[in-house]
């Protein structure tokens, strides 16, 4: 496999040089959507950290697959792909660069937007609270345990757009969304099966105890129940409130390396694809 | 410099264009690729820089496998394609963004040519027309000094000041050592221009030969009665009698029409194709 930094550093200036303008609109385009929704939510009297979280990794997210779409464009046009799949340089540092600007860099920008629009509604959210005599609300927190796991879990969705780019040749965008809630889909029903595999649909025999337990912080390496009181296998009612069941460190390891493991794999197989892309 | 043996290519959708091809080129000439629209010229092309696979047989070029298209090898071909893209920027940001990607890029060169066409230094990319946009590709790809030259249909879209200017420039830059192929259906706009004919028909190259050896084999005169001609060919309607291709039975040297040559070829396979077999 080929890489060459003076090449890899040539491909990245080119990428900044030639669509700089469409970065810039970009950048002033989420600046007003965020304004928009955090001042909306504010005024709504509603920022408050699950909200400021939705609107961060909604936008991180969403925001980062429509930038993604961009990073491969030329290769789907037909007027564009000769000239670029001919250009000097290896797929190694094609799909780095795409992971600099699409897994690095977006974040960073995103989130230093991200910011100062939430300094902004934040103050009228804080006055709007005060004078309703509530307490300010706190400001997101991306060092928190389970902002880390999203994090991770955007490098592999944008990892994911990125191949879905790479494959769709018209309407990619379109079929790169389709595509990932047809994942999203199997995932769940998967999930759902695994779990029942695991714990049967059984009365619970034992005490059951609380006590508190980080569990975001290990990578989603534990199981949500929700409690459900049923009559004559009836339900008469459920508990709004989760109970967690860490299933042990060997699996929050495996869990972890899978969100390591898999942004990796999808890079693979970028690069893969753009080693055997055909005009 | 050039090794295709046995090439064959099928697109997707099942259309065979190229059935066991074969061709060798060297260096140190201008080639010219002709053949009807949709014979396949621009595939060929397209599979000489690794832009498309072989589905059987195998392609060499420069001692690479061009499918792989390792960075060294393609700062060694240039690909000028029909259809392109520019980027929103200057010549000058144009030249900044590409030319490191081609250790062997002579700017200066590049200047001389966009003079030649008359193309503004300062000039916005998407602000010129398409055939000036053109120009600054063409301008580039000379530039590039790239050892293989490949330029598909690089007349279209070039008015007829410009295509002289074109036939002008590359008259004057084959290098030493380099190869140039130019794929063309405009077969009129290569005279004078070319010294060796490609006619690529049926899938295959049907004739490879120099203009050299043409002339040696044939004679091109304008007569007012073709009949007369011993050694007939080939004869066309033009505007003064009839423009006729016939064999050069007394040896004489003539000036090759390439579009009659062309015409010839394609029209009188049986009768043309034989005085060329080796």
């Amino acid at each position: 496999m080929q890489f060459s930094f003076t090449r890899f550093g040539y491909l990245f200036r080119k990428q900044w040089v030639e669509n700089r303008k469409l970065y810039g609109l970009g950048a002033l385009a989420y600046t007003g959507v965020l304004l928009f929704f955090l001042l909306f939510f504010a005024f709504a009297g509603d920022l408050g950290m699950p909200m400021q979280g939705l609107a961060y990794f909604t936008g991180l997210i969403f925001g980062g697959g429509m930038f993604c779409s961009t990073l491969f464009s030329r290769l789907g046009d037909s007027s564009g792909n000769t000239q670029e799949l001919l250009l000097p340089v290896s797929p190694l540092e094609r799909m780095l660069v795409a992971v600099l600007l699409g897994v690095v860099l977006y974040p960073v920008v995103f989130t230093a937007l991200f910011y100062p629009c939430l300094a902004a509604a934040h103050v009228v959210d804080t006055v709007s609270r005060a004078a309703n005599h509530q307490p300010a609300n706190d400001f997101l927190d991306l060092g928190a345990g389970s902002t880390r796991v999203i994090i991770l879990l955007n490098f592999t969705v944008q990892a994911f757009a990125l191949v879905c780019f790479l494959l769709f040749r018209k309407y990619a965008f379109v079929k790169a969304v389709i595509a990932s809630i047809v994942l999203l889909l199997v995932f769940l029903i998967v999930n759902t099966a695994t779990l029942k595999m695991l714990f049967p649909d059984k009365p619970v025999t034992g005490k059951a105890a609380t006590y508190y337990h980080p569990s975001m912080q290990n990578l989603y390496g534990s199981v949500g129940f929700m409690v459900v009181r049923k009559t004559n296998d009836k339900v008469v009612s459920w508990e709004n409130s989760f109970m967690m069941v860490d299933l042990g460190k060997p699996v929050r390891t495996g869990f972890g390396a899978l969100y390591l493991v898999m942004p990796l794999l999808l890079c693979g197989v970028v690069v893969l694809k753009l080693k055997e892309r055909q005009r | 410099m050039i090794t295709v043996s046995q090439l064959s290519f099928t697109y997707r959708k099942g259309r065979s264009v190229l059935e066991d091809l074969s061709l060798q080129l060297e260096a140190g000439h201008i080639c010219g690729l002709l053949g009807r629209n949709g014979t396949g010229k621009s595939t060929l092309l397209y599979q000489l820089c690794g832009l498309l696979f072989p589905v059987k047989g195998s392609c060499e070029v420069l001692g690479f496998r061009p499918g792989r298209r390792e960075p060294e090898f393609l700062q060694q071909v240039f690909l000028l394609p029909e259809a392109f893209y520019m980027p929103d920027v200057t010549v000058e940001s144009y030249l900044g963004t590409y030319t490191p990607f081609y250790p062997a890029f002579d700017r200066e060169a590049f200047y001389q040519y966009l003079n030649t066409f008359e193309v503004p230094r300062d000039a916005q990319l998407r602000r010129i027309s398409h055939g000036q946009q053109k120009k600054v590709l063409i301008s580039f790809a000379l530039a590039t000094k790239a050892r293989i030259l490949l330029m598909d249909e690089p007349t279209n879209g070039l008015d007829i000041p410009s295509k002289r200017q074109f036939r002008k420039l590359m008259a004057g830059n084959l290098l030493p050592g380099q190869l140039i192929l130019i794929s063309t259906h405009q077969v009129k706009d290569l005279d004078s221009l070319i010294d060796e004919v490609l006619i690529l028909d049926d899938h295959r190259i049907i004739l490879h030969e120099s203009v050299d050896r043409i002339t040696e084999k044939l004679a091109f005169h304008q007569v007012m009665e073709p009949s007369e001609v011993p050694g007939l060919l080939f004869s066309e309607g033009a505007l003064k009698g009839y423009a006729v291709v016939a064999q050069n039975t007394d040896g004489e040297h003539t000036k090759m029409d390439m579009e009659m040559f062309f015409n010839a070829v394609l029209a009188e396979k049986p009768q043309v194709l034989p005085l060329f077999n080796r």
